[in-house]
This record gives C-alpha cells, structure tokens and sequence, in this order.
C-alpha cells in the first residue's frame, strides 16, 4: 500500500481505525438498505440468536463457508451443520467477545475502503470477491482486519469442525471408538512397516 | 480466602485447610465434574477455557475458566522445576530462599499427590511415535514426559476435562482434599477487588454470576484475615490494581505455534494422550544449553487442528481432509519477550506482549527444525504455521520460510497457554510485587500464590512448579 491516505491510515490508533470504518460502514448500510440477505445465510426458522442480529449471523456464514472449503460449505447450505448457530451460542457467555463480535461483523459486512476495499455487502459478492476479501484481512498491514480475520476463522472451524456430524467427512470416528484407540496407540517406531495410503493424493 | 481454584489456588487451599483454617475459595469459573464432560467441544470449551488477546500483538492466550483451572485442560504434563531456572531466581531476582532442597519437600508432595508417573509406551501414541522417531534419526536428545494420570484409557480428551476421570486434575485431588478438611469453594463468584485497610488486607468484593450467560448476578463480600490471590495470570494482576496495589509488571509467557505434518500412514493422533514426548535437544534449561525452546506432539483434534493451520479455503479443506494421516507438534518457547498486565477503564484485564525480535526468530528456527524433522520422519508435507506460505515438501522448500516476513500477526496462530509474572516475587520492593514467601509487599494478609507470582518462564511445562511454590506460599500464610 502506498498512497499517502493509506499511509496516514496506518499510522492511526486502533480506535482511530474503528472509528473510521464504522463510519464508512454505516454510510455503506444507508447505501445498501433494502438488500435482502440471501435465503441461504438467513438463519433458519425457529433459531433464537443470543447475540448475533440477523444481518451479522448471515455474513458470518458467507465467510464460514469461504473459510472452511467447498464441502463445508456445501454442508453448511444444505443445513447439515450450522457454524454461525455455534458461534452465536459460543460467544453468549462472553459478552465482551459478543460485542467486538458483531461490531467486526457489521464492519465486515458492509464495511467499503478502508477496511475491505469493496462497495457491495460481503454477503451479496460472488464467491471469489469474498475470497478476496477475506485474502486482504488475513494479509494485511493493519492489525484490525488481522485480528479480525483471525477471530472469524477460530470461529467458523470451532463451530463447524466441533460439529460431530463433520468429522465422518475427515474419517475421524470421534471419541470413544475403541477401535481406533488401539490402532492409535499400537507402537511400531518404522513407518515403513505400515500399510501406506495417502488420502490427499 | 482463596480468589481462584487452580494450580496456584486448589493447593494453598488445601494447605490451609489442613491447617485447620477456615477456607473459602472463590472461583469465577462454574463447577463442572467429570460426569460432565462428554467430549463435545463446542459445548465445553466455552465454559472450561477463557482466551484474551494480547492488545499490541494480537496474540492469543488462554487459561482454565472453571473450577480446577487449567489443571482441568492441560494436558497433564509435569516437569520438576528446573535447578537452573531456580539458579536465576535467585541470582537474578533476590529470591535467595528458593533453592533445590527448600523447594523439594513440596515438589515431592505435588507428584504424590497427583500420581506424576512416568509415561510408558502404552500411552504413546502414532502422533507421539513420529516426533521420536524423527527425533532418533537426527540423533537428536527427547523423552516421554511424566503425566499426572490413573488409568489412563487413551480417550484423547484432556483438554476437554478427561471423560474418564483418569486426569488427577485439582477437581479430584487438592480441591477435594481442601473440602474434607472443611474449605467451601464458591463456584461463578468472581472477585473484584481486595479491600486494604490500614496497610492490612480485610476483605473481598465479589460479583456472583450468572450460570447461563455469565453476566452478573449480584455481589458477594466476603471479609478475610488472609487473602491469596490465584486467580491465575489473566486476572490476579488485574485485581492488584483494581485493588490500588503495585502489580502487572513482569509478564512472560512460553509462546507457541503448531507445526503439523501429512504422513502417508495413519496416525489417528486424535486418540491417546493429547500430548505425551517431548523433543529437548533445544532447550536452555535442565542442564541443556540449547536455543530454548521444546518440541512436543499434540493433539490433532478436529476444531484446533482446524485452527491453527494457515490459510483458508480449498488447499485448509484438503489438509483437514487429511486429519486421520496428521502429525502434529508444538513449539514451547522458552520466550526472553517481557510484558504488562493492565486494566482498561472498565477495571477488565489487558495485556501488552509483544514478541521481541529475538524470539521470533527463534520462532522461526524452532519451526524449522520441526519441519525438518517430521520429513526425516517420512512426511509427505508439512504446513508452517504462517498465512501464505505453501507447504514444504523437501528440507530444500524451507528456504522459503527463511525469506517470509515473520511479524507476529504472519503466524496461522501464535499463542500462549503458560503464562507467568504479573505480580512477581522479588528480593526487593523496588523488582516485583511479592517478597520471596508470596507476600505482597506492605500489605499484611494478603499474598500471592499462582503464576504470576514466578518471576520468569520455566522453560518447561509449568504446572507441578505452581503448585509446589502454592504449597510453600500456603504454608507460610497458615502460620
């Protein structure tokens, strides 16, 4: 980055940023208002959100499913397993985490440059452009965006890969499968005496 | 009164209580035993661990956040404090009572107490088989590491509070032992301030929280002739000074990234003891003269596993697909970084640490070398924990770990789970909060029993030498 306007950004205080980008996201909302968030990020009837508001809990999906992959994704679409439900239930105990939550939320969401360099809501991007997005917070110069993407990736793979029904996918049988224990635990230092398969290959 | 029911607390209450004292131990955290824990973390986890994120660094730390502490979610590691770290304590600290032999009786007590027995090869698990392995072909130094555990059934769940109740965590040893004696432990009661009085200690102000949202609920005063703060490195400095009390200096962590690897055989490190070997050729303590840092295997459970690997997406996707083929180790830096523990205008806990330059590039050489030994081990890949770096598959690739900018947020996750200092014990006034016996300096009745009462990082995995200093702080506050 090299223009003098993102330089003098850089130099500002946390706080400074915050507040900038909230006012850039709230001038974004006014634009986008009246945008329906798609069918498939709208929580699902009979979810009572604890901390997330309809709006958060839809871009929070949108960059779960970029984040976790296209068979997560495809699973979290299909309603099989729900992450932004396990992050809204993870983060009610802790309401200082909540709030930064949803304000990171809002400002992903709606949040135009600074903070994301975009004029559409992130839940309204095609799959690349999030990508994109979610590229630039992850490897930014601010810490703000670092931190923020940091606190939605612990998220969406704590609230989808916590998911027991996820891990039939990874064949990772769960606890308690005494089976797997003793395989696990059956010692041999030579792994060349082990039967070889490589699963990603 | 004990603030906290941890590894710095759950012992001082014990203590005291045999002492025939009257105990009460707060506790900000619920009371979950071992009937409770199933093994779902999604449920679990927020009401075990709390994490803060350190304000100028984004790195992330954690600490146990029920009652039991983080006795309840490590991994049930014990190491005798090392001579050498006691040497600089009292060399460079004042802490010139602190030798080997007084600190012995309650070293020898912790490990009775909670079973430390070595680890046999029954409970090393395919995870634990690589790093030795990799470890033996460079001919480099390591070790199965003792573990506090009865009957260890290998479940894989001793960061989720151990389902079978093999862990001898606080909840089913000192705690206990502490309310036979006649000690009362008051679960989700958080303390909020220690009121002083004429140079004396009197009492504490506690905020009672709710058990569903954690919020509060009501207050709590509790008046005390002795108070023993242990509510463990996130919160004792921050009630020192809530409380109007010199603390928050001094902060040092053991800073951690994972290294995972892709083997082209199973290794299911999900199951077995979460973390059991461990990797010494490169520590600076216990008689080594290495870099300072350990290696050690570590659970590849799906959430954490998940976390902590770079990147996101397609390429994250196929290297979980992989969990059951998945080797993974942690770094445990022996760090030289100093911090702060502060409070926010709210009275809320925050943290200043900020890796130094040295540390990260010993960062970047512990990692290096976990990645070169998991390829003699016969990986097929491995993932550097750093956003944006593709995984390497030769010892030749890791050149390009050498070129990449190594800031702290560059890491996939940087973090700290033993945490020390804060309200240090000094020689003098002038270098910490505590003199040498736990006692915070001008304030009769009132000393510190946890963590943060160590003057630095030991180089090892911490809990036996809290406990141990908890009994010697205790005995002297019973007397």
């Amino acid at each position: 980055m090299s223009d003098p306007v993102a330089e003098a950004l850089l130099a500002m205080d946390r706080r400074g940023f915050l507040r900038l980008a909230a006012a850039t996201a709230v001038v974004a909302s006014v634009g986008c208002r009246g945008r329906a968030i798609p069918d498939a990020l709208a929580p699902p009837a009979g979810l009572e959100l604890r901390v997330l508001s309809i709006r958060s809990y839809a871009a929070f999906q949108a960059a779960a499913m970029r984040l976790i992959g296209p068979v997560g994704a495809e699973a979290t679409r299909s309603r099989r397993v729900d992450p932004a439900a396990a992050a809204d239930a993870a983060v009610a105990r802790l309401p200082e985490l909540g709030a930064t939550l949803q304000q990171g939320l809002w400002l992903l969401e709606f949040g135009v440059h600074p903070l994301v360099a975009k004029w559409l809501p992130f839940t309204a991007l095609d799959p690349p452009e999030q990508d994109a997005v979610l590229e630039n917070l992850m490897g930014s110069r601010w810490d703000v965006k670092r931190d923020l993407f940091q606190g939605l990736k612990s998220l969406a793979m704590l609230g989808y890969y916590a998911d027991p029904g996820t891990w039939a996918a990874l064949r990772a049988p769960g606890p308690f499968d005494r089976e797997g224990i003793a395989l696990a635990m059956r010692y041999e230092l030579e792994p060349e005496t082990e039967a070889r398969r490589d699963p990603a290959g | 009164m004990v603030i906290g029911s941890g590894a710095g607390g759950a012992p001082a209450a014990a203590r005291l209580a045999a002492a025939g004292l009257e105990v009460i131990v707060l506790e900000a955290g619920a009371r979950l035993e071992t009937r409770d824990f199933d093994g779902d973390a999604a449920k679990l986890l927020p009401r075990l661990m709390k994490a803060a994120t350190a304000r100028d660094s984004g790195m992330q730390l954690y600490a146990g956040a029920c009652v039991g502490g983080s006795t309840v979610v490590n991994d049930a590691l014990c190491w005798r404090p090392p001579p050498d770290v006691l040497e600089r304590w009292r060399g460079e600290h004042g802490l010139t009572g602190l030798t080997d032999a007084a600190l012995a009786p309650h070293v020898d007590r912790v490990w009775r107490e909670i079973n430390a027995t070595p680890t046999d090869r029954a409970h090393l698990n395919r995870n634990a088989h690589r790093l030795e392995l990799g470890a033996a072909r460079l001919g480099w130094a390591g070790e199965a590491m003792p573990r506090n555990v009865r009957g260890c059934v290998n479940l894989g769940l001793c960061n989720l509070g151990c389902p079978s109740g093999a862990k001898q965590s606080a909840l089913l040893t000192w705690l206990p032992q502490a309310e036979r004696a006649g000690a009362r432990v008051i679960p989700l009661a958080r303390a909020e301030r220690i009121e002083v009085a004429a140079g004396r200690a009197r009492a504490v102000d506690a905020v009672r929280l709710d058990p569903a949202t954690g919020a509060a609920a009501g207050r709590l005063r509790v008046e005390a002739q002795r108070v023993i703060a242990a509510a463990g490195v996130l919160e004792t400095p921050a009630l020192l000074l809530r409380s109007g009390l010199d603390a928050g200096r001094g902060l040092h962590f053991h800073s951690s990234v994972y290294v995972t690897a892709r083997f082209p055989e199973p290794v299911l490190g999900f199951f077995g003891p979460t973390m059991a070997y461990a990797v010494t050729e490169f520590s600076d303590v216990n008689g080594r003269r290495g870099p300072g840092y350990m290696i050690e295997n570590v659970t590849v459970s799906p959430s954490v596993t998940a976390s902590s690997l770079p990147g996101f997406g397609v390429e994250h996707e196929r290297a979980m697909q992989a969990l059951t083929h998945l080797a993974r180790a942690v770094v445990v830096l022996h760090d030289r970084t100093r911090g702060r523990a502060e409070i926010g205008r709210d009275g809320r806990p925050r943290i200043a640490y900020a890796p130094v330059p040295e540390d990260l590039a010993r960062l970047r050489d512990a990692i290096r070398q976990v990645a070169g030994l998991y390829l003699e081990a016969g990986a097929l890949e491995v993932y550097l924990p750093v956003n944006g770096l593709a995984p390497v598959r030769s010892p030749g690739e890791l050149a390009r770990l050498d070129a990449a900018d190594l800031s702290p947020r560059d890491f996939s996750l940087l973090y700290a789970v033993h945490l020390f200092g804060g309200a240090a014990m000094a020689g003098s006034r002038a270098g910490g909060t505590c003199d040498e016996d736990g006692r915070v300096w001008g304030v009769a009745g009132l000393w510190v029993s946890d963590a943060s009462s160590l003057p630095t990082n030991t180089g090892v995995n911490p809990q036996v030498t809290i406990m141990a200093n908890a009994l010697r702080v205790a005995e002297g506050a019973a007397t």
